[in-house]
């Protein structure tokens, strides 16, 4: 038998307790709930599916990781999607990857732009207000937008990810698409669940 | 802005003027991709099954609506795959690849919900049956993870873990009101059951927040079947003829003859009601059940509703997660638990009482377990990518245990006192690291390792390692070597009777089962084949042993017998066992998911060698098992037509009372289910049948046989009708 002091396992547990109690304001985390992966497997899948991505890509999928300043869970995840999308085709075409921070709607506007980028993943990180931004910065460009946290479909991105049931659900956002000039095929449609 | 460029294969970059964009033909890769089943339970990670560290089967909330299942006994037998329940009357005795322990309570699989666990710090029991009491639509999924799964939870993973995970308020939105019944055709009964929740998405401030919360109410009378006759004679004490039914006006055998019909004593009343509220990273959730139940053989009198079990749960789990930076992550949980079980069981006869006690008694067992714990655990992402993890975390548990024995007399209502109470307090403290590195995408490693030190047994380290190689596309071959206890409990330790059982005692060790496996899986498109190869060897199993005359005398000298006892049964380290085989699942579905469909099968050969080198096959447990179902949901607003079937071979009957050798028979149980909606009502029917070719079960009744000289067995309920209503209304 090995015995144990109580008070020493008390002094070492009570901390810890404060850790439970202590107040923290450095924002709530948001739901990643399918892991990043398996999204950007989605994803790249998804987009083999929209009928105006060879146009778009026009020979090379760029892939664009949209993260928010100074904001450690997204550039975590913006990180582990790189990784995830390293090598990767999209309908047979290759892609280019890079990460941009957000910073107001112009801006990215612009970056889509000239940086002709097919697929925008946006990172956790964003609030409403941001994502309403970004909802506005997108709308009438020619990009696959999608996002990390499944309730950005409900505002700024066509294609969302949630998890019911243990398993991966598809999320179309249908005027966030058309908006984005995104054009998924009937039968993604039917395996998705569509928000008009 | 940080841009910059990673040009993936070269060779299609280089060429990238001349590529063309493929557009695909059909979806059935991404059929595929919406099939992967992601679970937490393994390694404490949100993570596709496919590359965890354990083999894991996910059941889920879809499956139970298309098949009807409402309870964790029929969502392991009809859609689990590795696991197998047993039902003695309402109880479900649960099984994994070859080992099933009768009357262990469950406790060598480790039960969770929402990551807290549920199996109580008195003896270790966990519910496999409608005594689980969590409200049932509350439950988005069902993780089985099979195999020894102690590295990151500790006591009772032995045989897996079953990790219940519930509902978020997105997918539980609105006002929901239940309403089932299932009707015993072969032999009357029902079952009903009433249930209503709520779940709301809502900001606290500028906190996303949400809701969601069930309360259901289960109860069951019957089926009524006829027992007996078993001829017991006259009390060996009194050399009366005992009385046997307490219910005169249905008496069917005269004094002295055990059976009848058992229509007073078949019920289970089960409410219970479980609350999850989340303000932006902090999560509160708690659960209140109560499980009352009883059948007309669990008493020493027959058909006796006097006699009966109540449990009693509540608890509370308060977690917080912080992402402090891209490499750090704090996660705090804080739980209590608070749980008494009560067993009254009645008897007309002195035999089965103390000393004087001449006209029967009330048996009475009270067992508590009250807890406190905290477990705060560090994340660490090196790369701050997820290729390179380190989880590190401790748990430290605070348990106040009572327990005690009372004989009430049948004419006085008094109790000589409280035999062998005890109220012992632990602390457990336990340490674990988890480390993971992906050195390519197709190739990952888990290690991990955990310390228990617990005051009532010492200390347990248990370790695990896996490596995931993913050698072509959709393939994944898994290698795992893991290790799991189960420690003692305060019932092994502290239980006595001093007419039947002399106590465990301190020297108790934990039970031990190392094992080996290799896994193997592929997905074609929608299609996804997997294959198991298991070994596994226990060690200081702990059974109910019959003391020696030695022990007997010690027990005596220290006040733990009644006079006159010469046998009595000691909790004991006494079987080692070794099991070995394999699961085989295949699943997939077509018609853009409207026609699902899968099947699992699990062979395992186990064997328990006692120390004089006695080998026996383990009782009940089957050496195969499987199931197999297929639904069609037929679309636009008409009915999902839904059957499943499960099949388990002749096993060998429970050895208690009776060591017979004797085979429960072979069972076939099919199940047709018929739902869908009723237009824009926002209600939904179910209907189904169940049937079950066997008659019997694999447990036997009372210790004497009946006339014909065979052992009794337990009937079965062999055809059930059920409907369910549902009420959905969106907020």
């Amino acid at each position: 038998m090995v015995g144990m002091d109580r008070r020493s396992a008390l002094r070492t547990l009570l901390p810890a307790l404060g850790l439970v109690l202590l107040p923290r304001r450095l924002g709530a985390e948001e739901d990643i709930a399918v892991p990043v992966p398996l999204q950007m497997d989605l994803l790249l899948k998804v987009g083999a599916y929209d009928r105006n991505l060879p146009a778009r890509a026009r020979g090379v999928v760029r892939v664009v990781v949209l993260v928010k300043r100074d904001h450690a869970r997204s550039k975590l995840v913006a990180e582990q999607a790189l990784r995830a999308l390293a090598d990767k085709t999209v309908g047979g075409l290759p892609t280019e990857l890079a990460v941009h921070t957000f910073s107001d709607g112009p801006n990215l506007t612009e970056r889509v732009q000239s940086g002709r980028v097919s697929i925008l993943y946006l990172a956790p990180g964003f609030g409403s207000r941001e994502l309403l931004t970004i909802a506005r910065a997108l709308a009438g460009q020619n990009v696959l937008s999608a996002g990390a946290v499944a309730d950005f479909v409900q505002t700024a991105v066509a294609v969302g990810f949630d998890l019911v049931s243990g398993k991966p659900k598809l999320l179309v956002n249908l005027r966030r698409a058309r908006e984005q000039g995104v054009d998924l095929s009937s039968q993604v449609l039917k395996l998705a669940k569509v928000l008009e | 802005m940080r841009a910059f460029a990673r040009v993936g294969f070269l060779a299609l970059a280089l060429g990238a003027g001349t590529a063309r964009a493929e557009e695909p033909r059909d979806t059935t890769d991404l059929e595929g991709l919406l099939e992967t089943t992601v679970v937490s339970a393994p390694s404490k990670t949100a993570e596709s099954a496919a590359l965890a560290p354990a083999t894991s089967v996910v059941l889920t909330a879809e499956d139970f609506k298309r098949y009807g299942i409402k309870s964790l006994d029929e969502a392991i037998n009809f859609l689990g795959r590795g696991m197998v329940v047993e039902k003695d009357f309402q109880t479900g005795e649960i099984g994994a690849r070859g080992v099933l322990l009768t009357s262990d309570f469950g406790s060598h699989v480790l039960l969770m919900v929402d990551g807290h666990v549920l199996n109580e710090q008195w003896s270790g029991t966990a519910y496999y049956d409608r005594t689980t009491a969590v409200p049932f639509e509350l439950i988005d999924h069902i993780e089985l993870v099979l195999g020894p799964g102690s590295v990151l939870y500790g006591s009772n993973a032995m045989l897996g873990i079953v990790h219940i995970v519930t509902k978020r308020a997105k997918d539980f939105q609105g006002v929901h009101v239940y309403a089932d019944s299932e009707a015993s055709l072969a032999a009357p009964g029902s079952t009903l059951r009433g249930a209503a929740g709520f779940g709301r998405q809502f900001h606290f401030g500028e906190t996303p927040a949400e809701l969601v919360f069930e309360a259901e109410y289960y109860t069951q009378s019957g089926p009524t079947f006829d027992f007996g006759p078993q001829d017991y004679g006259p009390d060996s004490v009194t050399m009366d003829v005992r009385d046997y039914d307490v219910n005169p006006a249905d008496r069917k055998y005269p004094p002295g003859i055990w059976g009848g019909r058992g229509n007073d004593a078949y019920y289970m009343r089960a409410p219970s009601a479980y609350l999850k509220v989340r303000v932006g990273d902090v999560e509160f959730s708690t659960r209140a059940a109560v499980s009352k139940r009883t059948e007309p053989t669990d008493s020493g009198n027959f058909d006796d509703p006097a006699s009966y079990q109540i449990d009693r749960w509540l608890h509370g789990d308060l977690k917080h997660t912080l992402q402090a930076s891209a490499l750090v992550k704090l996660s705090t949980r804080l739980y209590a638990d608070a749980y008494d079980y009560n067993q009254y069981w009645t008897s007309n006869g002195a035999s089965d009482c103390l000393a004087g006690q001449n006209n029967g008694c009330l048996w009475r067992l009270r067992g508590a377990a009250n807890s406190v714990g905290l477990e705060p655990q560090l994340t660490l992402d090196w790369l701050e990518d997820g290729r390179l993890v380190t989880l590190v975390g401790v748990d430290g548990r605070y348990n106040r245990i009572r327990s005690d024995v009372n004989y009430f007399d049948n004419v006085t209502g008094v109790s000589p006192g409280a035999i062998g109470p005890d109220s012992p307090t632990e602390i457990d403290i336990a340490a674990y690291v988890q480390q993971t590195y992906w050195a390519t995408r197709g190739l990952g490693f888990n290690a991990g390792a955990r310390l228990d030190i617990d005051e009532l047994y010492g200390s347990a380290v248990l370790p695990r390692a896996a490596v995931v190689l993913m050698p072509w596309r959709g393939g994944t071959v898994k290698g795992i070597y893991s290790e799991a206890f189960r420690a003692p409990t305060a019932f092994d330790i502290y239980y006595a009777d001093p007419t039947t059982q002399i106590p465990g005692g301190t020297s108790l060790e934990p039970e031990r089962v190392r094992s080996g496996e290799l896994a193997f899986e592929q997905h074609f498109g929608a299609q996804l084949i997997e294959l198991s190869l298991y070994y596994s060897k226990w060690r200081e199993l702990l059974l109910g042993t019959p003391a020696s005359d030695e022990e007997i005398d010690a027990a005596f000298a220290r006040g733990e017998l009644e006079d006159g006892i010469d046998e009595a049964v000691q909790i004991q380290n006494m079987s080692r066992l070794t099991s070995y085989g394999m699961d085989i699942g295949y699943r997939g579905s077509m018609a853009a998911g409207r026609l699902n469909y899968a099947i699992g099968i699990t062979e395992a050969f186990a064997r328990r060698e006692e120390p004089d080198g006695f080998r026996a096959r383990l009782a009940v447990m089957p050496h195969t098992f499987g199931n197999a179902r297929v639904a069609y949901d037929l679309g636009a607003g008409l009915p999902t037509l839904a059957l499943a079937g499960r099949y388990v071979p002749r096993r060998p009957m429970s050895d208690y009372p009776h060591e017979s050798g004797d085979f429960a028979d072979a069972a076939v149980e099919l199940r047709l289910h018929v739902s869908g909606p009723i237009a824009r009502s926002g209600v939904s029917y179910g209907v189904g049948a169940t049937f079950l070719s066997a008659t019997t079960g694999a447990y036997s009744i009372g210790s004497e046989t009946l006339p014909n000289g065979e052992i009794e067995r337990m009937p079965t309920d062999q055809f059930r009708l059920g409907a369910s209503l549902a009420y959905d209304l969106p907020l």
